[in-house]
Parts: structure tokens; sequence; C-alpha cells
């Protein structure tokens, strides 16, 4: 493939920093420069950044972006990357025009677990290993986002998600149990073979000493006894349950658990769950976790910013809690705060008209992000939420989220500053690969 | 004087009492009325800021205005230009100032519901009378910037009734009806459509319509707003969320020369050419951060072809910026800058029928300002104070703290 050169632009790393006229180039499908003072090849197609903005591609943490299913409440299993339809180019197409090019998925479910969420690259048609950049991120769960909303349905549904951890506890004692019967069992099967073998040679042939050899005496003749009562039976296995060892890798600290809730209390009820079980918690959604800055902060929860679903009438829904300063809020208490664009079609499989054509909603992560700022979000904090930032909580920082030689060139292209008013996206890069070019945009300056 | 001051008192315990159930942030402090007849603006006061929005839209530097009463006695130049020279001055650097931002269509402070299920005409029901002055509501939208708002009758009935324009704060401070002679409203949007009674379907609904038109036009003239309507003398709201729905209202008008306002529309492609030069004007949202490519362009493409748009925010169901989200996405949209802030303004009181007293900033209009930090249309920028008919009702943490700030 042909190497670029996107020069003389602002950069806007994706750690904070920005750099003045700088120049970014890649060729197969990674960034190989990045500087004040990038040389071209000669052979580069060049692209003129003049006062043009260059950002890695954004990160939408926690989209719904062409995710086809909802996970129903008992599907630990489930792997959101099997939901995402590749060929719904159309909603990707409109991801790409806000500058967004991956999606942490997590696997939406009304309530209970929905199953594991994956991060997801915006290449449509592209091969699995490809489009899925990390497969597992989170055990992903929602909490009062169904049933009849109300203080006791709440409380039944986080008191329902603690008793499943504590069920899967209790399955892996099970587990344990049957693994030592199990044992058991096999030896003494064992000995009843050799003790059938041992009817014409010697018995004790394997002792060495004489206090072993009493030992194992005694041992046989419990054996018999109990071999008496049970005539030697094995022991039945608990029947597999994938979806308990799923949990168990949670509490294991292999996954972290990642619920969204809408609801004060509700985030309440998770910072009580995550401490009695000491498992690694992300709430999404969040509305009303500001009131709680200080204890996330404590316990080291990050929270990703998406929009509460909206009340169906004018009643006091979840965005009573919902206001502009939550992120700013939680960002002075010392929480990590993302940005994600939720529930873009309400969790419910999208209607066919909202995502085909240019119905298809969009993240608007960087207006998000200008919102945050309005009320007092650091600016350049926000963009690393959407990028370097963002790619290290989901694990990806070694692929993805920063202009850094080594990375994969995911980039976009942008008319201003992303968060100012009337910036567009004008050229989406992914691995290298221009994926999007907007009608109008800068031409290209090949000399 | 003393149970003046009282009022004062508990109304200020009950704001801190609402803003700290719901977690407002960065409400530092807030100007409680004086007691009546105390106020300071009728002794004109003025604003000085680096920036103002003017009529058109565009944003120009030189942001002096001069208050006189309740009303901008002067806007644009600077302090040294004027003759300010002993009123007081509440100084912004590097603000702008905008008109009070307008919400055409909203269901903020209503009691209740805005809608009577039994019966799908409803012209003679007035939006006035679910005015709760006392929401909390109204206090989340003002320190957004939206002084003025439409409380309109829901979408559920095929003539919903008066829409009454309101403000979030007046001249005594308090949220005040400005005028209950609004629009009527109209719906052609799928809502109208109920199992329990007629219309059950779009056919229906339009049959519907047409009759109450021709009943109205035909029988003896009446002082009702559905008569009024019918003879072109009064302007419809009507929501007409598709570009089929557009097109219906485009054809009644030419039938019977009613003025229809297509509201809540979100598609434009097909009819925004044929609705140039029918149409006062089309409102456009509200648009949230889901908003697809279709809908956030749709006030662009009514603005290509010379139709004004307004775009609502539809408080309270969403935030209380987001008549400011909806401009910033039509902006991102292809609609432009000056119109984009037009259309939470000017654009909106003009449609409204209000255009005449509140939406720009020019002598002798309703001196309703909100000082941002930055452009309005940039999310960034911070309401930094909110005056209304000349008082002001909000100062940001940080604001000038001279004036009427206790």
């Amino acid at each position: 493939m042909r190497p670029v050169a996107i020069l003389d632009a602002t950069l806007l790393i994706g750690d904070g920093r920005t750099m003045e006229r700088g120049g970014v180039l890649f060729s197969d499908g990674k960034i190989t420069g990045v500087g004040e003072n990038v040389q071209a090849s000669f052979l580069a197609r060049k692209i003129v950044g003049q006062g043009r903005f260059v950002t890695p591609g954004l990160i939408d943490v926690g989209g719904s972006v062409a995710l086809r299913f909802q996970f129903g409440g008992n599907a630990a299993t489930a792997n959101a990357a099997d939901g995402f339809d590749r060929y719904a180019e159309d909603e990707i197409r409109a991801a790409w025009r806000d500058g967004v090019t991956t999606v942490c998925i997590p696997a939406r479910t009304g309530s209970g677990v929905g199953g594991v969420g994956a991060v997801i690259r915006l290449l449509p048609r592209g091969q699995v290993d490809e489009v899925v950049l990390k497969r597992e991120v989170a055990l992903c769960a929602g909490l009062g986002l169904s049933g009849w909303p109300g203080p006791l349905s709440r409380a039944r549904q986080a008191e329902d998600l603690r008793r499943r951890f504590h069920a899967a506890r209790e399955y892996r004692e099970a587990q344990e149990d049957y693994a030592d019967s199990l044992k058991e069992y096999e030896e003494k099967l064992a000995e009843r073979a050799k003790q059938a073998n041992s009817g014409q040679g010697k018995p004790g042939a394997g002792g060495v000493g004489p206090g072993r050899g009493t030992a194992e005496q005694k041992d046989e003749k419990a054996a018999g006894k109990n071999e008496k009562k049970d005539e030697l039976k094995k022991p039945a296995e608990p029947a597999q349950d994938r979806a308990a060892e799923m949990l168990l890798r949670v509490l294991d600290g292999e996954l972290r658990l990642w619920v969204e809730a809408h609801d004060p209390a509700e985030v309440a009820a998770l910072l009580d769950l995550a401490e009695e079980l000491n498992v690694a918690l992300v709430i999404e959604g969040a509305t009303g976790a500001h009131l709680l800055a200080d204890r996330l902060a404590g316990l080291r929860v990050p929270v990703v910013l998406t929009a509460a679903p909206t009340p169906l009438a004018y009643g006091p829904g979840p965005e009573r809690y919902a206001v502009a300063g939550d992120a700013a809020e939680l960002r002075r208490a010392g929480v990590q705060v993302f940005f994600g664009s939720g529930r873009l079609t309400g969790g419910a499989p999208p209607p066919a008209e909202s995502v085909s054509g240019d119905s298809a909603a969009a993240p608007r992560l960087a207006l998000r992000a200008a919102r945050a700022a309005g009320a007092g979000f650091d600016a350049d904090t926000a963009l690393a939420a959407m990028t370097g930032s963002a790619a290290r909580l989901l694990g990806v920082e070694r692929q993805i989220g920063r202009l850094e030689p080594g990375l994969q060139a995911d980039l976009v292209v942008w008319s201003g500053h992303p968060l100012a008013p009337g910036a567009c996206v004008e050229r989406v890069f992914i691995a290298g690969r221009e994926v999007y070019h907007a009608e109008g945009a800068w031409p290209e300056g090949d000399e | 004087m003393s149970a003046g001051h009282t009022s004062s008192a508990s109304r200020r315990g009950a704001l801190a009492c609402a803003v700290l159930m719901l977690g407002t942030f960065g409400v530092a402090a807030w100007d409680v009325p004086a007691a009546r007849g105390q106020a300071r603006s009728s002794a004109g006061r003025a604003i000085q800021a680096a920036a103002y929005v003017n009529e058109q839209g565009q944003m120009v530097a030189g942001g002096l205005l001069l208050i006189e009463g309740e009303s901008i006695a002067q806007i644009g130049g600077d302090r040294e230009a004027s003759e300010a020279g002993d009123v007081p001055v509440d100084v912004y650097p590097g603000a702008v100032l905008s008109p009070g931002l307008i919400d055409c269509h909203s269901a903020l402070a209503a009691a209740g519901d805005l809608s009577e299920r039994e019966h799908a005409l409803q012209p003679h029901v007035n939006a006035r009378d679910a005015f709760d002055r006392y929401s909390h509501q109204l206090r989340l939208a003002l320190v957004a910037g939206v002084t003025t708002f439409a409380l309109a009758p829901d979408d559920r009935n095929l003539v919903g009734g008066r829409i009454a324009i309101c403000q979030t704060a007046g001249p005594d401070g308090w949220p005040r009806v400005l005028s209950d002679a609004g629009p009527l409203k109209l719906s052609l949007s799928v809502d109208v459509y109920r199992p329990e009674r007629e219309p059950t379907s779009r056919s229906g609904a339009l049959g519907m319509l047409r009759e109450a038109i021709e009943t109205a036009r035909a029988g003896v003239p009446q002082d009702d707003p559905l008569t009024a309507f019918a003879a072109g003398a009064l302007p419809g709201f009507i929501a007409a969320p598709s570009g089929a729905d557009v097109l219906a209202c485009l054809q009644l008008g030419q039938e019977y020369g009613v003025r229809l306002v297509p509201i809540h529309t979100r598609d434009a492609r097909r009819v925004s050419e044929l609705a140039s030069g029918q149409i006062a004007g089309v409102v456009v949202g509200p648009l949230d951060f889901s908003a697809g490519q279709r809908a956030t362009e749709a006030a662009a493409l009514f603005a290509r072809h010379g139709t004004p748009v307004a775009i609502a925010g539809g408080l309270p169901a969403a935030p209380a910026d987001s008549l400011r989200i909806g401009a910033a996405l039509a902006a991102r949209s292809g609609l432009a800058p000056a119109a984009a802030r037009r259309a939470i303004t000017a654009a909106a009181a003009e449609l409204l029928g209000v255009g005449d007293r509140i939406g720009v900033l020019r002598a002798g209009y309703q001196a309703d300002v909100v000082v941002f930090s930055a452009d309005p249309l940039d999310l960034r920028a911070r309401v930094l104070a909110v005056y209304v008919a000349g008082r002001r009702v909000f100062v940001a943490d940080g604001g000038p703290q001279s004036g009427d700030v206790p």
C-alpha cells in the first residue's frame, strides 16, 4: 500500500498533548512517524493539513453502533461481538462522520447479566480478526432498565445480581467437592483393582517402611468398611454451568463487571456489591453518579457517561438526575470519566427506518465532550477520554488510541478543533485505509 | 415590606432545596427578587461584553447593552462611545451577549398532561391554564439560558388548543405568562391515532381536520380559535414529523389559506424545495445526540430553500441545554451559524408571533439577554448570566458581583 503523509496539521496526540503544525506518516496500516519535522518519502500520498486537526480515531466507550441483539437476562456466555452487524454500513458510516472508528459494545440487557462486551473496529465487511479488536472486555449487566421502575424492583434486581455471584461461588464449591470425591473414588477404584491383583501377590507391596505399612493397612480397613456401606458409588457430576463460570472469572479478577444503571440509588447498590465481592467495576450510563463522586473515586470505579433513556411521558424519569455538569463534578472528585453514545435505539432492535440510509443514529461523541467541557470538564482530558485513556480502559492501548509510531493508523482529519462548533470530519482512515472522505473536503496536495 | 422580605427568603430556600435535590452543577448564586418596587433595573443599567449576536444572528464585536426599565435602550459600541457614564455596569470580559433563548415547543412547567383524551378536537383549550409557575423545572431552564418557551398542547390531539408563551422569569423575578394568544396547536403525528377514539388513521385525521376547517368557515363567524385559524387569521403549529406530513400542510394551506407552521419535522429531503415560499417557517427538533443525519440536516435544507427555521428544545423531557445542543447539531449538519443562532432566538419569536417584543437585541425590545462565555453555538461556552426584562435573574460562579446581587 502506498504510504500516506498528512502534513502541517494540528495533531491532538490522544494523551492530552497537542502538537501545532505536525505531520503523521503511515504505511501498511501502521503509523510510522509523528512529529514536527517528519519527512514524507517522495512516493507518499500527501494530504495538506493546514488549518486541519488530526486525532486518533475516536473510541465510543459504550456504544451500540450496528448492534443487532438484545441479550437476555441469563446469557452470561453471549458475546457482543456476535451481535455486531459488519454489514450495517449506514450505521458505520454515520459513526465515521462523527470521527468514531472503534466502539466498545457492551452486551446490553434490560436486567441481569447480558454477556461479554467486545471492542469492535468499524471496518465494514472486514475479516473477523480485523473487526474484533478485543473479544472479552467485561461481563455486562443492567440494573433498573426493565420491568416496572421503582425502588422495590430496583432493590430486587440488585439483589438478584448479588445472588448470581453467590450462586457462582456455590457452584465452584460444588465443583470442588465433586473433584475431591471423584479423586477419592478413583483412588478407591485403583486400590480395589490393586487388591484384586494382590490376591495372588503380597499385600502392601508398595510399602517401604513399617510405619507407612501400618497406615496403609488402616486405610484399607477404613476403605473396606466404606465399600461395604456404599458399594463404591461413583459421585454424581454436577451440571456444568458456563454462565456461572463466566461470573467466576469476574470474581477471580480476570474480567471486569460492567453495569449499566441510571439512578444514583442503583450506583450506590453497585458500589456496595463491588466492595462485598471485591470485583473490578465499570459503571455505564451512570446518570446521577455525580452524587456519589467521592465514593466512586475512593473505590477507583471508572464511569462511562451515556444518556439516560428518554422517559416515555413527562414524569420524573432517570433524566431528572441528568445534568450537564456531571462529568466535571466526577472528574473533580478524581473519578475516571469516559464518554459513550449508549443505547442509540433504546435497547430494542432498531426499527428499519432508523438504521437505514441517513436516518442512522450517530454517536456524537465530540459534541458530548464539548458539552461536558462547557460545564467545566477539561477539554484536553475530554479528548484523551475519547482516545488514549479509553484505549487503556479497554486494554487496547498497544493497538489504538494515540498518534504514535507502531500503533494502528486509525485516524481522523477534522476541519477544525473536534469540540468546536461547525467542525466536520473530512477524512477517516482505519488501518491506513481511507474509509471516509467528506464531499468538498480540502483537496489533496500531491506534489 | 416585611411580607416581601419573607417571601423572597422562603423562595430562596425553596430554590436551594430544588437545586440541591437535583444536583444542579454550577449554580453558585442567583439573584433573589428584591422586594417589589425596589428593582434597580428601572433606574437603568449597562452590560459590557466583548461581542453580541446581532439581528441577523451574526456575532459582532462591541457588546455594550444599555437597559432602561424592562427594555433595551441601546446595543452595540463600547463603553467610551456610550453615555453609560452614571449607570451601574456589569462587565463580562470576553463574553458574548445573546438574546434570551426561546424554546418554541415545550411542556416545561406543565401541571399534568397537556392533552384531553376524549376528543381529538380541543380548540378551546389554552395551555396557559396548565402553567405551573412554581415548577422547579423553570429554574433549570433559566440557568441554561432559556428565557422564553412556548407551553404547547402535546401531539396527541388533532387540534390541541392554544399555545401559551411563557417566561422563566419576569420583571418581578417570577416566571410568568408573556402571552396566552399564541398559535393554535395541531398535530398530524402518529400520536393522534388512538384506538379509543377517532381518528385512528392518517386519512381519518386529515378528513376530520378538513371537516373542522370547513365547518368553521361555513358557520357564523365566532370569536373562537378554530374559526380564526380557518379564516387564516391565526397561525397553527402542526406536528408534521415526516416529509409526507409537511406536504399535507402545504396542501391544506393552498386549499383553505390556513397558515400552518410544520413542527417536529425530521425529514426535509423531498419537501424543503416545495415548502419554499409556502409557509411562514418550520420548526425542527427536538434534536438530541442520538438524532440521525436526516433529522439534523433538515434545518439546513429548509434554510437553503429560504424557509425560516426554528429549533425546538423539547423541555423538560430533554435536558435544559437541549436548545443549544439542537442548534449545534444543525450547525454541524450544514446550517449556517447565524441561522442556527436565530433558530433558537429570533426565528422562534417570529413564528410564535412575539417577534416584535423579544428574540433580538434591539432598542425598544424587552431586555432578555444571556451572557455566554463564547459563541452560544459552541457547547463549550458557559452561561455566565441571564437577564429577563432588564433584571439579572442568574449569575454564575465568578460573575461580576455588581448590580442586584446581594
